[in-house]
Formats: C-alpha cells, sequence, structure tokens
C-alpha cells in the first residue's frame, strides 16, 4: 500500500499502515553525524525495514543504489515498537523548516507515543575524550522528570540548533513529549563514538538493550564512508545557523 | 586502485597559530603519518595498514579500494618547518603551524 501525503512542499510515502503509539527517532544528518550512524545502527540491529519516505524538489537528486534497486535516501525504518527517520543525503538549508514541519505534522498524525532527536554538539578538546559526555534537552516539565529519574543529564542552559531543535518546539506545539539526546561530538568530523555515548542514553531513556560494542568496532569503517556525508553536512550547517549558534 | 583519498580535515586560527586536523580512519599509529612542509605548504600523507574499500558520492559510489590519505594545505606565509608541532591522538591528527611573526622595525622621524 503507498499512500502520499503532502505537506509543506514535502511529500511523505508510506508503503505501509503505521500503529499508533510508535516512539519515534529523529537522526537527520547534523553534528559528527551522531543521529545518523546512531539511527543506521538500531535500523541494523533491530531489522527494521523502510515503511515511509520523503520527497521534496528541494533534496538533491540522488539515491542510493543497492543490489541493482533504487533506495530512498531520507526514509523512516520501523520494526513496529520504533519508527527512525534518518537521511543518507544532507538535508538542504533552505528545507530544514519545512521538513520539521513536515515530520511534526506527520508524527501527530501518526499519533507517535513520543519522540527522541539523537544528535551532537562540536567541542574543540573532542580530541581528549575517550567517552563522550550526553546531555539532554525535554519540551515538557514531565519530559524533563523523566530524563533526570532516567540519570540522563539535562542541559541546564544555552541554546539548541537544527532541525532538532525545530521538532522539539513544533512537537510542543502539538502536545507530543519530545527529548533531544545530544552527545559531545567533532565538530566535523563522524563521530562513532559520540553515537554509541548516544545509544546508550537512548537505551535509558527506553528501557531496551542496544549493543553498540560493533559500533565502536565498525568505527574506522564508519569515518571512512561517512567522510562525503559529513563533509556535505558541515556546509548546510554554516548557511543553515547563524554563526554565533554553531 | 586509487591511494591518495583526501581525508576530512579544519583549519582554524588562534592568535598565533594555525590549528590544523585531520580525520585518519584507519591509521592507528603515527609511524604511520609523513608530514611534509616546503615552503608555504603542508603536506600530510598517511598509509593504512591495509587496504580498505571506500565509496563517494561521485563515481557512481562504486566502492574503490583504497590505502592512504594525502591532503595538502596551503598558507599565506612561508612556514618554518621548526616550529612545526604535531600529535596524532584518538585517530586525529593536529598540526600547529605558529603564524611568522614580523619582526617590527622603529622608524625615526626626521
Amino acid at each position: 500500500m503507498v499512500v502520499h501525503l503532502e505537506y509543506y512542499d514535502v511529500d511523505v510515502v508510506e508503503l505501509e499502515p503505521l500503529p499508533a503509539n510508535l516512539i519515534a527517532i529523529e537522526g537527520l544528518p547534523d553534528i559528527g553525524l551522531v543521529g545518523v550512524i546512531s539511527s543506521f545502527h538500531l535500523v541494523e540491529k533491530m531489522h527494521m525495514r523502510p515503511v515511509a519516505y520523503f520527497k521534496s524538489a528541494a533534496l538533491p537528486p540522488i539515491q542510493s543504489v543497492k543490489m541493482g534497486l533504487i533506495q530512498e535516501p531520507l526514509a523512516a525504518y520501523s520494526d513496529g515498537k520504533l519508527l527512525v527517520i534518518t537521511s543518507e543525503v544532507p538535508i538542504p538549508a533552505a528545507l530544514v523548516k519545512n521538513l520539521s514541519r513536515t515530520i511534526a505534522d506527520w508524527f501527530y498524525e501518526k499519533r507517535i507515543a513520543f519522540a527522541v532527536s539523537i544528535n551532537g554538539y562540536p567541542t574543540q578538546r573532542r580530541i581528549e575524550i575517550q567517552k563522550p559526555e550526553v546531555v539532554s534537552v525535554s519540551n515538557s516539565e514531565k519530559g524533563l522528570e523523566i530524563l533526570k529519574e532516567k540519570g540522563i543529564k539535562p542541559l541546564e542552559e544555552g541554546f539548541v540548533a537544527g532541525i532538532f531543535a525545530e521538532l522539539l518546539s513544533l512537537l510542543k506545539d502539538r502536545n507530543i513529549d519530545a527529548y533531544a539526546i545530544i552527545a559531545e561530538s567533532f565538530p566535523t568530523y563522524p563521530d562513532p563514538g559520540a553515537a554509541a555515548s548516544a545509544l546508550e542514553a537512548l537505551s535509558k531513556l527506553l528501557d531496551i538493550k542496544i549493543d553498540v560494542q560493533e559500533l565502536l568496532e565498525k568505527a574506522d569503517e564508519i569515518r571512512l564512508n561517512l567522510k562525503d556525508l559529513s563533509a556535505r553536512t558541515t556546509q548546510n550547517k554554516m548557511e543553515a545557523i547563524p554563526s554565533m549558534y554553531r | 586502485m586509487i591511494d591518495n583519498v583526501e581525508p576530512l580535515s579544519e583549519i582554524y586560527e588562534t592568535s598565533d597559530s594555525y590549528i590544523l586536523t585531520i580525520d585518519l580512519p584507519f591509521i592507528k599509529d603515527k609511524n604511520q603519518i609523513e608530514i611534509y612542509v616546503k615552503e608555504n605548504e603542508v603536506e600530510i600523507v598517511a598509509t593504512m595498514n591495509k587496504k580498505v574499500y571506500w565509496s563517494s558520492f561521485e563515481g557512481l559510489g562504486k566502492k574503490i579500494e583504497v590505502n592512504k590519505f594525502r591532503k595538502k594545505i596551503t598558507l599565506p606565509f612561508v612556514i618554518d618547518p621548526e616550529s612545526v608541532k604535531a600529535t596524532f591522538k584518538n585517530g586525529i591528527l593536529m598540526v600547529e603551524i605558529p603564524k611568522k611573526r614580523e619582526k617590527k622595525t622603529k622608524i625615526s622621524i626626521s
């Protein structure tokens, strides 16, 4: 079954009906590709299948190909419990607002339970850090209490910027609880170590087991293969976010 | 086979130096890295212990065998090779290149 929904210049194509109360995970390309690395690890480890994809004229004209078949690069995957959105292509700066709105409206329509964004925050001293620290943000008082209960340190003060920041606010408007898990990361290099820390925090938040050992073992391979996506994401980020908030 | 994959790199400026960092996956030891300085250029060559597969956005994303990173940076001044410092930690090479200090000459007023 293919369901075609059109939001803010972004089409959502659903490949199958989705149950209500899925836990949504957003891991779109951003700092250190922490969300992308984490998302694809979840998709692989939890044997998720593509359930929807997003199309927009603003996306770069790229299709990944696997075994001769095109694969939609900006897609949602599910195992029936989690709903993971990630992308193999960078999100153009001009699309950030509309894509965030589309995702927020789609989550509302699909009656998701709550949403978690996974991201990195840049630190120049990352080279000295063996195990990146994680901070968290919520869009509700209840969510903040849950983060504290689960032992995931909230960010006391500061700024968050990017799709996940937009999404936290848009989901608050729609009365959907949302969290962001943000790990210390290399500013412009793919960071599997940061993704491992973020996934450990996600594991605490969702009370599920996520094995990150394989992620750490494959770190070199991941860093090399995400080199181009990382470079293009950095370039887009420079265009999207005012320099004082980067 | 190609051997000159360009690694990700970043350069930033402090008051008295340029700091160049380079992401070098599959490089485990400083002995795998060579740094050359010539006039206003720094060239880094890092050799992996094995051939690995890499696919870029270009070239249809076809996987190619690589075993070497190569990166050349040009700076706006002639570099003093003796003053350049490099460290390699957690897969990241950091090269500190001090800025050339111009000697001030006091001009007398006639």
